[in-house]
């Protein structure tokens, strides 16, 4: 049996609390993101350790400068130690990305259930509901790659084409084609949520489904994708500013901010998925009262 | 002009054969006078057809003689004959192409003087000085003797090509550039007491241009509904002529030559600078990048008028600026008097944060000193205009309000690196040569100059560069200063020493710098001078107890001490810029572990954001 552990009635507050007091997604979102990006990352700076030498490479990097940064690359780009590991890293990157994403996507049926059930999940409840909606949410995620890649192309063909006529028109066609991609993100999103929600697997009825509660609570929906969306905003411009701030050689502070800050990212995209997953959780069961 | 290539595309690499004579060589004129002597002015009326992008013109020349050697004929540009077909000299030269642009042999230019006749009537004959007709003279029946003036009439036809190197038609014809349209006059020159000659030069790729003072009075005729910008000020309102055309009468004292644009699609932007009324003209897709250019042309103004004097010796009180449309990128990126193009480098879609826009305006603008006013000989000495302009374009990107070249997401790039880039891919070429001469024009005229005087500037400080630059742009303002007059101020505001290291090191000779230090471990540094190239510099040795700093001269040998050497910089302000690797002037006992770290650090926030799907999904 589930049912909405949060409320949109708790507010994004309430949103925050679900996910700080049932920490397994967050953990769990953050080591998918961390463990490959801190082993890939040793791998791929360790070969370039000789380049730190050269001090115009270190300014660089300091004040941002590209041209002492180029300069120092062009100087420096022979002398690596350990090619091959920094090779088998950048192979790595693409593969260890395309796992993260699956394994995430797996794991994405037991966040959405954790974040509706009355109690918190074990370990087992957590693994089988990842698995029943794994297979859905898979497929929805596939089909949404396709059209925002479609979408995407189809933005920059036709805006290119149109702005090759006429600027004005060209630039008002990008940004038409940006709002719909933004749409559709919205859609998919709420999809996933409303698979959940309703305990149906079809990912054809998710997509109408999601319709349904956009349609019956088009505030809520707008208010808190906004809201979390601003938010992320927020912590990456703080982490940018606050890393940028920190000199290059306070590099234990800098790691702090930066971990500090993407845990906080990852909490409000899971305050938006319990978000989402209770709005479509309420939208239904209003709608089986209804149907008493 | 602009160069095509910036950043580390810059090195435009051009061999030009030697070339056919000239009519004369250069030599220093008198020291400039303000207001100058008018020396040659026109009065030209021209009706411009859109469909034919035909000229039909007719011009009084009023050439006088302010030499002491009697001159017994005269001789005329015809520029736009290197454009009539593929197998030009220009065109074998260039390609036939121009930064990037194509020439369409289907759309050629040309111009055909139709009739030639003093103002008594008399009759002239021109006849061709080169192969292409870009160059004709004609006997004088008697020489016009010191002092005395000739007037000429003239009627011509200018046919303009498709938008190419800087002039003609494009947008399907509703855009035009007429730059370098008319018969224009050489320079005659003194060369021995009583005895002169003309210097003038056939068109070719490289070759710009050269040309006398005077006062132009033009009137152009233009379909009703065209909008124009041109060189000097608008004289009253349109006047209604035949066919439904409105004719604009312009005038322009004191000036080197007279360019106009026109469209029927063109916006107008207005602003007031240090004084002077800038118009922009631009089409109006074309806005945001029009305030752009504005911006930078309001503070250009203000800067080259602080390092360099007012703008056109304060004479000059408007200023006309054209950003090309999309298809005239061949019109963009060139100056003439009181008037400048943009657009070479107005690519679309490139983010506002990156300037070359800002840059290829500043470059423009400078010109209206380093070649409008001070009217050095492009084709002798292409590196007085194009090298101080480039270097005033790198000084100007570093004050610019909005940053330099690049100013992305917090990382920045000076215009100064573009140059430095380039000339590092050929630094052993000398600056000064004649144009066709040149073997890699780019790095020759452009970039070694920037590069250099920007070494200068930072050796005998801000100062004493504004001392220096401030003598020279006050005493040639109006005149035509070639190099040796260059040498003299330098010498009197820099001292000879410096001046002389500068010509015969940077400007006649080869010499290059690549101070490096060779090796360092714990208490022993190993440092040399690649190059032939003289520039002393500071080295500063980093032990664990603190930092010693000594001055590194060319010629003895140098000692420093420092204990448990941690790490040695050679020239750590990057006074020398000619230096060809600053990379190897410094270097470090072990890696700066720190640094290293922060690297892991950013490296894993980075993978970390791509691996959690930026959150979105």
């Amino acid at each position: 049996v589930v049912t909405a552990s949060a409320t949109p009635k708790d507010g994004l507050r309430g949103l925050i609390r679900l996910v700080v007091h049932r920490p397994r997604p967050w953990v769990l979102r953050y080591l998918l993101a961390t463990v490959p990006a801190l082993i890939l990352a040793v791998m791929l700076v360790s070969p370039l350790r000789p380049w730190f030498r050269v001090p115009l490479l270190v300014q660089g990097l300091e004040t941002r400068s590209l041209d002492h940064l180029l300069e120092a690359l062009e100087f420096t780009a022979g002398q690596i130690t350990g090619g091959p590991l920094l090779a088998l890293a950048m192979l790595l990157i693409p593969l260890s990305w395309l796992l993260a994403r699956v394994l995430w996507v797996y794991f994405e049926g037991g966040v959405l259930v954790t974040y509706v059930a009355v109690t918190p999940l074990s370990w087992r409840e957590f693994i089988d509901a990842s698995r029943r909606w794994f297979w859905s949410l898979l497929l929805l995620g596939v089909i949404w790659n396709v059209v925002a890649l479609l979408m995407g192309v189809m933005t920059i063909v036709i805006g290119a084409l149109a702005g090759s006529l006429w600027s004005p028109f060209g630039t008002f066609l990008r940004i038409v084609g940006g709002v719909a991609i933004v749409l559709l993100w919205l859609w998919f999103s709420m999809a996933r949520s409303a698979m959940v929600a309703r305990r149906d697997r079809n990912v054809l009825r998710a997509l109408r489904s999601a319709v349904t509660v956009i349609a019956r609570r088009p505030v809520k929906v707008v208010v808190l994708v906004t809201v979390t969306l601003a938010l992320q905003a927020a912590v990456l411009w703080g982490s940018r500013v606050g890393t940028m701030a920190l000199p290059y050689s306070w590099w234990f502070p800098a790691l702090i901010l930066q971990q500090v800050t993407a845990m906080l990212a990852m909490g409000v995209t899971l305050a938006r998925r319990a978000g989402e997953v209770s709005l479509a959780m309420e939208a239904f069961t209003s709608e089986e009262s209804n149907d008493v | 002009m602009w160069r095509i290539a910036v950043s580390l595309m810059l090195a435009v690499l051009v061999a030009v054969p030697a070339g056919p004579p000239a009519v004369g060589t250069s030599r220093p004129l008198d020291i400039s006078q303000i207001p100058p002597a008018e020396i040659a002015s026109y009065a030209i009326a021209a009706d411009y057809d859109p469909n034919s992008h035909q000229i039909t013109a007719s011009q009084t020349v009023t050439y006088r003689n302010v030499t002491e050697a009697p001159i017994p004929d005269l001789v005329f540009h015809l520029y736009l004959n290197a454009f009539s077909s593929s197998e030009t000299l220009w065109m074998r030269e260039a390609g036939p192409q121009h930064r990037g642009h194509g020439f369409d042999p289907d759309a050629p230019g040309w111009i055909r003087v139709d009739e030639i006749r003093l103002a008594d009537g008399a009759s002239l004959t021109l006849s061709a000085i080169d192969d292409d007709e870009t160059l004709v003279r004609s006997d004088l029946p008697v020489a016009v003797e010191p002092g005395e003036s000739v007037v000429l009439e003239m009627a011509f036809t200018a046919q303009l090509p498709r938008v190419f190197a800087r002039t003609g038609w494009a947008d399907g014809g509703d855009f035009v550039m007429a730059g370098q349209w008319f018969p224009k006059l050489g320079v005659w020159e003194e060369m021995a007491p009583g005895a002169g000659a003309w210097n003038a030069y056939p068109f070719r790729s490289n070759n710009e241009f050269y040309a006398d003072f005077g006062i132009y009075e033009v009137a152009v005729t233009l379909p009703a509904a065209w909008r124009v910008g041109a060189t000097g000020t608008l004289q009253g309102e349109p006047a209604e002529g035949d066919g439904g055309k409105l004719t604009h009468r312009f005038r322009a004292d004191h000036v080197i030559d007279f360019a106009w644009s026109a469209s029927p699609h063109f916006a107008v932007m207005e602003r007031i600078a240090e004084g002077v009324r800038v118009e922009l003209l631009y089409y109006p897709g074309r806005r945001s990048m029009a305030r752009r250019v504005m911006q930078a042309t309001v503070e250009g103004l203000a800067l080259y008028g602080d390092w360099y004097g007012p703008y056109g010796g304060g004479l000059y009180p408007e200023l006309t600026v054209i950003l090309v449309p999309e298809d005239a990128g061949g019109a963009g990126g060139m100056e003439y008097p009181t008037l400048f193009t943009v657009g070479v480098l107005a690519m679309p879609g490139l983010p506002a944060c990156v300037r070359f826009l800002e840059a290829e305006t500043v470059h423009e603008l400078a010109h209206q000193w380093f070649q409008s006013v001070i009217a050095t000989n492009e084709v002798e000495d292409p590196w007085l205009d194009e090298g101080f302009a480039e270097y005033s374009t790198a000084r100007a990107m570093r004050e610019l309000g909005a940053g330099d070249a690049v100013t992305c997401a917090g990382w920045t790039m000076t215009y100064l690196f573009s140059d430095r880039s380039a000339y590092r891919m050929d630094p052993s070429r000398p600056m000064s040569g004649r144009a066709w001469e040149l073997a890699n024009f780019g790095v020759s005229a452009y970039a070694k100059p920037a590069v250099a005087l920007t070494t200068l500037e930072r050796l005998v400080g801000e100062e004493a560069m504004s001392a220096f630059l401030s003598a020279y742009t006050g005493r040639y303002a109006f005149g035509h200063p070639n190099e040796q007059d260059v040498h003299a101020v330098m010498v009197e505001t820099l001292g000879r020493e410096i001046a002389d290291w500068f010509f015969d090191e940077l400007v006649y000779g080869d010499a290059t710098l690549d101070a490096r230090v060779v090796a360092i471990e714990a208490g022993d540094l190993e440092i040399e001078r690649a190059g032939d190239l003289c520039i002393p510099v500071p080295v500063t040795l980093i032990g664990q107890e603190g930092a010693t700093t000594a001055v590194w001269e060319c010629d003895r040998p140098f000692e420093l001490e420092a204990d448990s050497l941690v790490a040695a910089k050679i020239d750590p302000d990057a006074t020398a810029v000619l230096d060809l690797n600053l990379a190897n002037n410094a270097w470090r006992h072990t890696p700066d572990q720190p640094a290293w770290l922060r690297t892991v650090a950013d490296v894993i926030q980075v993978l970390q954001i791509l691996f959690r799907g930026g959150g979105l999904w």
